[in-house]
Formats: C-alpha cells, structure tokens, sequence
C-alpha cells in the first residue's frame, strides 16, 4: 500500500504512535520522527508542522510533557516525555487498536468459503 | 556544518515572508534543532553539503500544516506558558550577555517603537492623551506632596499639637484661651514637655527709609522649645525676658535678616526701632522657622498684670510639644480634664473645654478634603483617558489581528503576545508621560498662582523626585490599564479563523463588548466629575454673586496703627484720625472715607457677652457672645450698606454723648421680633455692673456679608469710634475710580501727619475679598478644568467607539435600506443600540455621583449636594453626546448606496 493511503489512518493513529515511542523513553521532535520513519520503515512520515501540531496538542492535554535541554557545546533541544496520563492513553489505545484490528479483520479477511 | 545561528536565519527567512511575521523565537529554536538533525543525517548518508542543506530546508516547504500547529501552540494552558516565558530568563548560546527576559523587552520595546513611527496618527493621539492625563496627575501631585506629604521643618514635628479652647457656648472648636487658663495648662499637664502661648503682632520698624510694617509674633520663652528650632547666630529670650519692661529684644527671620540687614554677621547686638521703642537683636532663626505664617520676628510675650490675671479674657493660642511617646488622644484626654477643674473652679470658665490638634492637621487639614477631591478628579481624568486609549488600541490590534495571529501561529504564547502589546502601550505611556511631566511642569506654576495663599505652603509646590517617581508609577498603571484589555483581546482571537477570514473583519470576538463596557465607564467617570464641578461651580457662582449688602467696587485699604508712646489717650488718637479723615477726604479722586476697627477682617472681630433690658438672662454657659466693632460716622454711607431703620452714627455720637449702638437686622430680629428696636438699651457683661453703661440702639443696619460668605450671619453690635477708640484702624475710602490710584497720595498725607507711621494691608475691597474666594474659585476653577477635559475625552471615545461599530455595519445598514427599510427606523435602531451603553454609564454615574456627593457637600455653598439640575443638565449632555456621536456616522452610513455597500461585501 503506498504511504499516501496512511493519511487518513495515520491521523487518527499519531498520538499513539508517539506515546508508543515516548514509552521507551524522551527523545526529541527529530528522534521521534525518525523512530516512527524507522519502527515503519519508511510507510509513516510526518510533516514537520504536523508533528509539533500533535506534540503540542499532547503535551495540552497532558499526555506528554516537554523540556528544554541545553548540553555543552550542543543545539538546545526539546525532549517530550510521556505522562503517567500518556501511558493510560497508550494503554487504552492499544486495546481499542486491537479490538479495532481484529473486527477489521474479521470482516475485511474473512475466509473464503 | 552551518552555524548553529544560521538554522534559525535559514527558518527566520523562510517562514517569514510565508507568514507575514517574523516566527516566535522558542518555536524556531525547536525547528532548528530538527533541521539541523536532519541535515547531520544527510550529510552522513552521502549527500553534499548544500544537498543535506536543501533536504533539510524542504521541511519547511508545505505552508498549511503550520496553521494547525499555530492552533495547537494557542490551545497550550496559561500556567504553563508562562512558566515557559519566565524559563527564557536563562541565559541562550548565541545571544549576547544578558538575560532573555531583558533581551526580550528590550526587543519588544524595538518593535513597539517601530509599530509606533509606523503609524503616527495614532502614536500621536494615544501619547498627547497619555500626557495629558498623566500631566494632570503629576501636577495635582505636586500640589498635594508639597503640601500634605512634604516633611514639617521642624524636629520630630509629629510631636508638636496645637491646643485650643472648645468653646461649646459658641460652637467655637478652635478658640483661644486666656493667660491664666494657659498658665493653668502649662503647670498641670505631664503630657507636654513645652507648652508655649503666642500672639500675632504687627510692628513699624521706622529709623532707616520708609517706615516698614512687619508681622511677626509675641512668644512666650519656651516657644522655641517647642517649635524645636534654634537661632543659627546669637541667643533665644530667657524667662527674665517675660518681664513688661525687660522685653525689648527679638530674634529675627533668616528672611529680615538678609533683607533687611544685608545678612550681615554683625547683626546680634544691633538696636532697632520698632513701633517707636528700641530693641536689641539677640538672635537670627534659620530659613526653616516660618511659624507663626509670615512673621519676621519675634519678641518675648510681656503681657501687662491686667492681661496676666484676666481670666475671661481670650487673646492667647497654645502650641505644645508632647513628651516622647505620648499620643495627641492621651494629651486630649488630660487637657480636657485640666480644662474641667479649672471651669469648676472658675464659673466663668463653664463652656471651655480642650481640643488637641496634630500640628500638621493644623497646618493642612482645611485643605486635605479639596486636595482629596482634586486628586480623584484627575484620577478620574486619566481612568477616562485610559479608557479611550483602551479603545484606540482595540482598534489598532483589530487592525493588526493578521499580523498578531501569524505570530500566534509561529508559536508566540498568548503571554508572549501580551506582553508585546502591553510593551507597545508601556512604551507609549513613557514618552506621553515625559511629556506630561512638562505639561506638569508649566501647569504646577498655574496652580499655584491660582491657589494663591488659600493653601498653605503653596511656596513649597514644585516638581521633585517625588513628583517625578509618581509620574513613572501612573504611567506604568495607566499602560496597565490602558493596554490589557486589547492585549487580552488580541491574544484570544482565534487565529485559525481569523486568517482564513483574512481579516476582513474588523475585531476580534467580543471587542464590541469590551467597547460598550469601555464607553458605560467613561460615561460614568465623566458624569461623576461633570457633577463635581457643576456644583462647585454653581458654589463659586453664588458665593460671588451673593448680596453682601455693601458696595464692593471702588473701595479702598489701609491698616494704620497708632503707638501708645506717641499716642498715649484716646483723645490723641480720637485728634489725629479726625486729622487724617480731613485730609484723605480733601484727596482729590477720593469720594468718601471713614474708619472701622476691623469690620471686614474678621480675624479682628471682637466679641463679648451683653445683656438686653427688659430681656431674660440665659444661663451662663448658654450666654452668647455678640461680635462688635467700632466704626466712624459716614463709615456705612462709604461702603454703601443700607441703615433699614433708625439712623447711622453722626459727629454728635461723640465721647462725651451717651453711648449709641446700631445693631444689625439678624440681632433686632432674634432679640427684638416683632418689637422696634430703636431706643432699647444693652449693655456689656451680665447688665449688673452699675459702671458699665447703657448703650441705646439708634439704628439697625442691613446683614452684612463679611469675607467668608458661607458662614451664618451672627448678631453684630456697632460702635461709634467716637466713643470707642482703637489704636488700630482700618482707613476705609471710596474712590471715583481705581482706589489704587489715590494711594500715593493718601500716603503722602500720612507721612505730613506722621513721618513714623506706616500704612499696611493696602489693599481694594475687591481684592480683599475675592482672596476670601480663592479657595473655592481654586477648586472650582481646576475642577471645572478637569471636567471639562472628561467631557472632551469622553465625547471623543463614544464617538470613536460608536463612528467604528456603525462603520462596521455598513452592509447590515445597505441590506436594511435595500429591503425597503425606512431611514428614520434604522436611525432609531442604531440609536437604541449603540445609545445604550451610554445610558448604562449614566446610570452608574449617577449612583456614583450620589455615593460622592457627601464627600462634596462640605465644600459647597447655595446648593444642595444632590441638586436635582445639576444631575438632570449633567445627564442631558453627556446623553446629547451620546447620541451626537451616533447620529452622525449613522448618517453617514444611511447615505451609502445600498448596491455599494453590499458589492464592498
């Protein structure tokens, strides 16, 4: 299926592809995209503005917070982690992805007869 | 690889034409990073330099995404945007020195300056508005610090307390006492450390040039004591000085002395002549001794054995210093109680009580309420212009909303935006403020011309430090006020919506609200003020154009006053003003002249206690005291008072005739109603003295006004100054023309008479009791100003507000006229709407100006604080305002073509 026929679900599946990242630890908007680029070898790719779009409507809705953090000689960067209220969301989502997948399935894979 | 600044120069340039604004720092920050990132990874893959470079810069190429994320950045809750404001406080590679949050005003402030030479029209209106409002402010201010909150000159000052007699008999809470009773007070109390009697005094200084009149004060020993204030050359008086024959010494005014003596430093020892006797300068005080007001020196108080042993005899006011950490309370208390032994002690002393009064309160206190009201007035002025400024700024951010949206959508926080706002009206305020100062400046000077000598210490009244930090703070308050509300308004429009309008539209969501709240504000402060001064002005109206029963123009001074050494009986002085009314009245230009002892200078009024014949005593302590005074014959035809019954005094009330009184109407009414009151006898004390004589009333004179117009006209007696002579005399003159003119002339003939003599308190009737006016035409005047430009500000901003929100409905206006509507029916309906927050203000102002009106009423005279015409002329402008500021551009859009209106759509 090419990338362009994501959009639809991609938009609804962003935040949980993002707290799916963030769960393993913060990363910044950069590591995020890529990760998501690489965890779908290359089938998933946010626009720049797209992406800090949903980090920002995240992070309003308290399901991942941001920081600013400087290093020596490094570009200041914002790292985004998820929230305690991040991993309930990710939890429920991946149970609703599930249930979602498997009735999408069983009616769009169903044996032929 | 590039710089870490040229990432954000790279997006700075990029996103700025895209969207019209230079990005939000933290958002480009954010986006470097990730360009930076993505072009490391470019370049580790095999591409090129400018290859990695261009992949990474393409990131920015699609534009609509960035208007979700510009919603999403507005969305982000308050709290945590401004922890993320205050967070910039940490110092950023790249940037130089310094913090964030100053490099972030600073940059505001170069904005705001930039936006503000961008469109002059409106920098120019919004700073003149600002300066004058501030303008105003800081020169009441400066009234009000020179003279309430400027520090007394005198040591520990807060110590200091005036103590008076409370009169109750006559209602008198501010009286003076007599030598005894102070003598009492001084011995018995422990609550001062000094307690000090003075007396006024008047002195001819005569021996080098013209005889010079000089004011100055008769002081008891310890007076200095109190005043805490020591000579800076020479000695102060000794107990030994309070001797009558031993007083011959003074100390002198920094002021005399460098006037007078050239400030020479050889002055102690130096004998002068003052009213014909020699005395011997023993001290000079230094520039900060100015009590009593305007004396120039002061001599040891002598008082003659009579004077000293008189009990009923009230001449001396009490001044004290409180021991350390006594209150005026505890001090009333134990006074009022010395006050009490001594009446039981002494009947006659039933109906005098204490009254402690803080020095300072003394000094200032008459003038505390008008400065007050002043004060809110002008607050009242700047809150108006404030409004209006809000108004224009509603204006100006609905004018930008674009530009502020696009900054939204770069990722500017709402407080990001607040703060530029607020930095724009800040920076304005500034330089309006500057502006107000000199306004201040040049405008202070007025006041205090106006203010003359109704307001103590008008001299002190400058521009100052203080002055100068208020003029910061109501500028800073005023950018506050002025600024917020569209600053809040402008950060909550909704950014998405408003660009894909393109802003067409004029305002933001709910700014027709704010606005009409704005106006009902305006319309409400200005009513408030526009009340106050209607009713000070209608005060000041009929106090000058009250019938004081005399003649006021053409009348003329003088003081004159004979020394006892000269003029050692009262047939000599009796001689000598039968002399100088001969001469002055052979003056040519002089129509009439007579003398009076003090009639239309009330501090000299005397008064005493008379009994009636054939009337009932009152009880003692309810014994009124009768003010009297001695004038010459012709002395009413001269001022143009009416005698109404009976006759005026002749030659033939001389000193040897039986005495003749003339009584004034309010006197013959309350002792005699319904009686004639001519030929019926009084006499001085309780009428059982068999020495004192039966004065017989030949005639009824009609109530004179005196100088303080506003107080109750008091029964008055009159004496023939044939039979009561008075060694201080008012020459009273009226002139065909200007009374100054004849002056010379009058001195002249004095000078013949007398070379030691002096005229003082020239001065023309006008003159004299227009200064009885100054105060209420002070306040009058400057409130009346301030109103008027309330009403000036006010009228502006409803038709500001009101021409804009009919401009905006332009096309309703063409639809409504295109549908057939009648023009008198959409007049009305664009009356109805936009006259309705006016009317709200006008309700409001008028519970306000009632809720103030008795803070009013004790300033007012011949009007009632609640004059239902003031309210009802007051209410009818700012309404014919109102609907003048709707009528027009309401007009003007019914004069549109319908078809125009409606294809500008």
């Amino acid at each position: 299926m090419p990338p362009d026929a994501f959009v639809e679900l991609k938009k609804g599946s962003a935040e949980t592809l993002v707290l799916a990242v963030l769960e393993d630890g913060p990363r910044h908007g950069y590591e995020l995209a890529k990760e998501i680029d690489r965890r779908s070898a290359g089938r998933l790719i946010f626009h720049v503005a797209t992406l800090y779009t949903t980090l920002y409507r995240m992070e309003h809705d308290g399901l991942i917070a941001g920081r600013w953090v400087e290093k020596p000689s490094q570009r200041r960067r914002r790292f985004y982690r998820i929230t305690a209220a991040g991993r309930r969301r990710l939890a429920a989502a991946r149970r609703n992805w599930k249930d979602f997948v498997s009735a999408i399935d069983g009616v769009v894979l169903k044996p032929v007869t | 690889m590039p710089a870490p600044g040229d990432w954000n120069a790279a997006i700075r340039a990029r996103l700025t034409p895209l969207l019209g604004a230079p990005p939000d720092a933290e958002f480009v920050d954010e986006l470097a990073a990730h360009l930076a990132q993505a072009y490391d990874d470019a370049r580790r893959e095999g591409g090129s330099e400018d290859e990695s470079r261009a992949a990474a810069l393409r990131l920015l190429d699609e534009s609509s995404p960035w208007l979700d994320a510009a919603r999403e950045r507005a969305r982000r809750p308050v709290p945590r945007r401004i922890r993320e404001w205050t967070r910039q406080e940490a110092p950023v590679p790249g940037e130089r020195g310094g913090s964030m949050y100053r490099l972030g005003f600073m940059r505001d402030a170069r904005h705001a300056l930039r936006m503000l030479v961008r469109t002059p029209g409106f920098s120019a209106v919004a700073i003149m508005t600002f300066a004058l409002g501030i303008g105003i402010n800081a020169a009441v201010f400066s009234v009000v610090n020179g003279v309430l909150l400027r520090p007394l000159p005198y040591p520990e000052a807060d110590r200091i307390t005036m103590v008076w007699v409370d009169n109750t008999r006559e209602k008198i809470k501010e009286d003076i006492n007599s030598y005894p009773n102070y003598r009492d007070w001084r011995d018995q109390n422990s609550s001062y450390a000094h307690l000090a009697g003075y007396a006024d005094a008047a002195f001819t200084l005569t021996g080098a040039g013209e005889p010079e009149r000089l004011l100055g004060a008769e002081v008891t020993t310890n007076f200095f004591d109190v005043m805490g204030i020591r000579p800076t050359t020479g000695r102060l008086f000794t107990e030994a000085n309070e001797i009558e024959g031993r007083d011959r010494v003074i100390v002198i005014s920094h002021g005399l002395w460098q006037r007078r003596f050239g400030g020479a430093a050889d002055v102690i020892g130096r004998t002068i002549t003052l009213s014909t006797r020699p005395h011997e300068i023993i001290g000079v005080m230094p520039p900060e001794m100015r009590f009593p007001e305007g004396a120039e020196l002061w001599k040891p108080l002598a008082p003659a054995q009579g004077l000293r042993e008189a009990r009923g005899s009230f001449w001396l006011p009490v001044i004290g210093r409180l021991r350390p950490g006594v209150s005026v309370q505890q001090a009333q208390t134990e006074m009022a109680g010395i006050s009490a032994r001594i009446a039981e002690q002494f009947p006659g002393n039933r109906g005098y009580g204490a009254n402690v009064v803080g020095f300072r309160e003394q000094l200032v206190g008459s003038v505390q309420r008008p400065l007050a009201i002043l004060m809110a007035s002008v607050l009242f002025v700047l809150l108006i212009a404030c409004a209006n400024l809000a108004n224009l700024m509603l204006g100006r951010t609905a004018a930008r909303r674009r530009e502020l949206a696009v900054r939204t959508a770069l990722g500017a926080g709402r407080a990001r935006l607040v703060r530029q706002i607020l930095t724009e009206s800040l920076v304005l305020a500034m330089i309006g403020g500057a502006a107000g100062v000199l306004l201040a400046y040049w405008t202070t000077g007025f006041f205090v011309s106006l203010a003359g000598d109704s307001i103590p210490g008008a001299d002190q009244i400058r521009l100052d430090a203080r002055v100068l930090l208020f003029a910061v703070a109501a500028a800073t308050v005023a950018a506050l006020i002025a600024g917020l509300l569209p600053a809040l308004h402008a950060s909550r429009a909704a950014v998405a919506d408003v660009l894909r309008e393109g802003g067409r539209q004029g305002g933001p969501s709910g700014s027709g609200r704010t606005r009409n709240v704005l106006v009902a504000a305006e319309v409400a402060l200005a009513l408030v003020l526009l009340t106050g001064a209607g009713l000070l002005l209608q005060t000041l109206w009929g106090m000058q154009r009250v019938d004081r029963g005399f003649q006021i123009d053409r009348i003329g001074m003088a003081t004159i006053s004979l020394p006892g050494s000269v003029y050692p009986t009262p047939d000599a002085a009796r001689a000598f003003y039968a002399r100088l009314l001969e001469k002055v009245r052979a003056v040519p230009g002089v129509e009439s002249a007579s003398l009076a002892s003090g009639i239309l200078q009330p501090l000299l009024t005397n008064s005493a206690g008379f009994a009636f014949e054939g009337k009932p005593l009152p009880p003692q302590e309810q014994r009124p005291e009768y003010p009297f005074e001695s004038v010459s014959p012709g002395f009413f035809d001269t001022i143009g008072a009416r005698i109404v019954r009976g006759r005026g005094f002749t030659e033939q009330d001389h000193a040897r005739a039986p005495f003749a009184v003339i009584v004034n109407e309010t006197l013959a009414t309350s002792v005699w109603p319904g009686e004639d009151p001519i030929g019926r006898r009084l006499k001085p004390g309780d009428g059982t003295n068999p020495q004192a004589p039966w004065l017989t009333v030949v005639g009824v004179v009609k109530d004179l006004r005196r100088a303080d117009v506003k107080r109750h006209i008091r029964p008055e007696i009159y004496f023939s100054s044939l039979q009561r002579t008075r060694s201080t005399q008012i020459l009273v003159y009226r002139a065909a023309g200007d009374p100054a003119a004849v002056m010379p002339a009058i001195r002249r003939e004095v000078q013949q008479l007398d070379p030691q003599l002096a005229l003082f308190r020239v001065t023309s009737l006008r003159a004299a009791l227009s200064n009885t006016l100054r105060q209420p035409r002070f306040q009058a005047t400057l409130l009346g100003g301030f109103a008027a430009i309330a009403l000036l500000l006010a009228s502006i901003g409803i038709y500001g507000v009101t021409s804009h929100a009919v401009a905006q409905r332009t096309q309703e206006v063409g639809i409504r006229m295109a549908m057939g509507a009648q023009r008198s029916a959409v007049r009305a309906l664009m009356l109805k709407q936009h006259v309705t927050p006016a009317l709200v203000g006008v309700a409001v102002g008028l519970a306000g100006a009632l809720a103030l009106s008795r803070f009013l009423a004790s300033l007012l005279y011949g009007v009632r604080a609640v004059d239902p015409w003031t309210y009802l002329a007051v209410t009818a402008a700012l309404v014919g305002v109102a609907i003048a500021a709707c009528w027009i551009p309401a007009s003007r859009a019914m004069r549109v073509d319908p078809l125009v209106a409606l294809r500008a759509e």
